[in-house]
């Protein structure tokens, strides 16, 4: 491999590690203040993916993506309200079981709805085009994606660092119990946790589904196992964590596809997996999650 | 604990053992022999009942959500299935797997023992890996193992056929192997259960700490579970893989894992839990393909295959408003009947014999 393919390469696993990073984020966000892992956080994805199939080339683009983040939001937002909150059992099992069904649940409505054929997503041309840097052939959907995950990460820290809702939802996170007696109404704190994880996940969705270009009602599925992986692997709740493992996710999950020789290729996702089992056991907590806390 | 009450625990554990066994016999030779169609709802839920059951003695004693163990039941299949299936046509199938594998011929049961064997010997192997890890780090590594098992069953080609069919399996499961495989299971299950590890284990499932405190080899007896688990999966892989006859890499995949991992969560923690979890998801599969292609909603024609995870869906989540812990919790079948025992037996104490003992 020579330098300008290593750079491309390079520039694919960052991108592909920040969708990661993205999604792990927004579970992380919805784990510490509910203390559950959210398996529908997948079909957010897909619900972006579906409004942008239907918005783009109606509505001019960034209307169409602030209404697929909006969708996004809102579904998550509805999650909550109709389901998680019902769940009176506080049993992490119990919300991750739930969560479980109700995104078989969401994918088969979605079948009914739209149908098991991929539908393709017309995104504005620039978004598939690239530009040449010494030698180096960039596609500015790569870019963008690592562009804006870097400007929504910092918005999300400023935010919880400065904002009241960021300070009530980091101290819920922290001690829900200690932050109710404070005043802190922890339905109004779990509404917003699902509303930013949405919007996050809308976000991912949208970069995520530029890159096939195209949905079904399943696609959610992968990126939701590869940040739940990550989330999981930096430490549930832990932000910095679930940057640096979805980074770090993207980077050997490319790095193999490109080191394995073409009759091993198969095999790379099993060695993703046993890479993931080997840091699990060494630090079971995750790689920036707090000592003794298990869920 | 004195002798008189340990003898009751083991008179309650061969009673829930007799009362779920009775029911699969009864239901297996009335039911499962009155017609091809009842024949494959039982032998299908036999199937279930004994994944169920098998991901039930992990995860009911060790409360460790499992993705991994439909891995197993994979491999178990795909054993079991290598040595039964005959030379002559494995001669042509997998020209190039090792010799003692493409000319063995083995009947059903003694390749089913094999197959579990090998099967424990894997999940043995991984479990050591296994059993350290709790909670969501725990879940996230058994659901690695069953994508890892999954492409390495698929890059086997010479053994496995790879992501083509492993087709011509002998047509071995009965309602009677049915019968056998589940009533076995149920045994093995509840005397696990009940035993002294199973006890302990449960207790580190209320709390991991405490329990190790008090001296309960957590991970060892995890690791029994989790081994002990992985054998009843694998027979019920066997079971599988002889009533389909032809298996691949996609049989044994997260959809599968979703409805036995239901199953055990609606019914409950205990081995009855699991029987009544499988019980309901065989009969709301079946229900749902009765139905086949006649239902449309609005103006949309549907498979009702699609319409199944949704009403499945509705149910887990229905159950986990009303009933976190699944249907009977923590309670066995035996549990469930003694208060109506005691009752009638209290009634016939009142009107034939007064002086009949009192509960």
């Amino acid at each position: 491999m020579d330098l300008s393919q290593f750079a491309q390469q390079t520039i694919n696993a960052l991108s592909l590690g920040s969708i990661y990073a993205l999604v792990a984020i927004g579970l992380g966000v919805v784990f510490s203040i509910a203390r559950m892992v959210n398996f529908a956080h997948g079909e957010l994805l897909t619900i972006a993916g579906y409004t942008l199939y239907g918005l783009f080339g109606r509505v001019p683009w960034p209307v169409a993506i602030a209404g697929a983040i909006a969708a996004a939001s809102a579904a998550a937002v509805v999650m909550e309200r109709g389901v998680f909150r019902r769940v009176k059992s506080a049993d992490p099992v119990a919300l991750l079981i739930v969560s479980f069904a109700l995104s078989l649940m969401i994918q088969a409505v979605l079948l009914i709805m739209m149908g098991g054929t991929a539908k393709s997503i017309d995104y504005p041309s620039w978004v598939q085009a690239s530009f040449t840097l010494g030698g180096v052939n960039v596609a500015w959907r790569d870019v963008a994606t690592c562009v804006v995950t870097f400007a929504v990460l910092i918005a999300l820290v400023r935010f919880l660092k400065q904002s009241v809702v960021g300070l009530a939802l980091r101290a819920s996170a922290e001690d829900r119990d200690v932050a109710r007696l404070l005043g802190v109404d922890p339905r109004k704190v779990i509404v917003a946790a699902f509303a930013i994880s949405g919007a996050l996940a809308g976000l991912a969705g949208i970069m995520w589904f530029s890159n096939s270009g195209t949905v079904t009602p399943s696609s959610g599925f992968e990126p939701l196992m590869k940040g739940f992986i990550a989330a999981v692997l930096g430490g549930l709740g832990s932000l910095g964590g679930a940057v640096v493992a979805g980074l770090g996710l993207g980077i050997l999950e490319i790095l193999l596809r490109n080191v394995l020789p073409d009759g091993m290729l198969g095999l790379s996702d099993g060695l993703v997996f046993v890479a993931i089992i080997v840091v699990l056991l060494i630090r079971p907590e995750g790689l920036f999650g707090k000592v003794g806390r298990e869920v | 604990m004195n002798a008189e009450t340990r003898g009751g625990r083991h008179l309650r554990t061969l009673a829930g053992i007799a009362i779920l066994g009775a029911v699969v016999v009864l239901v297996g030779l009335t039911y499962g022999g009155a017609s091809a169609t009842t024949e494959r709802v039982f032998v299908l839920f036999a199937i279930n009942l004994v994944a169920a059951i098998g991901l039930q003695t992990f995860m009911g004693t060790t409360g460790v959500v499992s993705f991994g163990h439909i891995a197993f039941m994979g491999i178990g299949a795909y054993a079991a299935a290598l040595l039964t299936t005959p030379s002559v046509l494995k001669k042509s199938s997998i020209p190039d797997a090792p010799g003692f594998l493409r000319d063995a011929d083995l009947s059903f049961l003694p390749a089913t023992v094999l197959a579990v064997l090998f099967t424990c010997f894997v999940g043995c192997l991984v479990g050591f890996a296994i059993v350290r890890l709790s909670g969501t780090s725990a879940t996230i590594s058994t659901y690695a193992l069953l994508v890892i098992v999954g492409i390495a069953i698929i890059n086997l080609p010479d053994v496995t056929r790879g992501n083509q069919t492993f087709y011509g399996i002998p047509k071995e499961t009965t309602v009677g192997m049915a019968i056998l495989f589940a009533v076995a299971a149920i045994a093995v299950a509840r005397v696990f259960q009940d035993s002294r590890v199973g006890l302990l284990l449960r207790a580190s499932r209320e709390d991991q700490l405490s329990a190790a405190g008090s001296g309960v080899p957590v991970r060892r007896y995890r690791l029994y579970a989790w081994v002990l688990s992985i054998a009843i999966v694998a027979a019920g892989g066997s079971l599988y893989a002889h009533y389909v006859t032809a298996i691949s890499p996609a049989s044994f995949s997260l959809q599968l894992t979703f409805v036995v991992v239901t199953m055990v969560i609606i019914g409950g923690r205990g081995t009855s839990g699991a029987f009544v979890g499988a019980l309901l998801v065989t009969a709301i599969n079946e229900i749902m393909r009765q139905f086949n292609g006649q239902i449309s909603i609005g103006s949309v024609e549907t498979e009702v295959g699609s319409l199944t995870p949704l009403i499945l869906g509705t149910i887990v989540i229905a159950i986990m408003v009303r009933r976190p812990g699944g249907l009977l919790g923590d309670r066995e079948i035996d549990d469930v009947l003694a208060p109506l025992g005691r009752r009638l037996r209290l009634r016939a104490g009142k009107t034939e014999q007064p002086t009949a003992e009192k509960g």
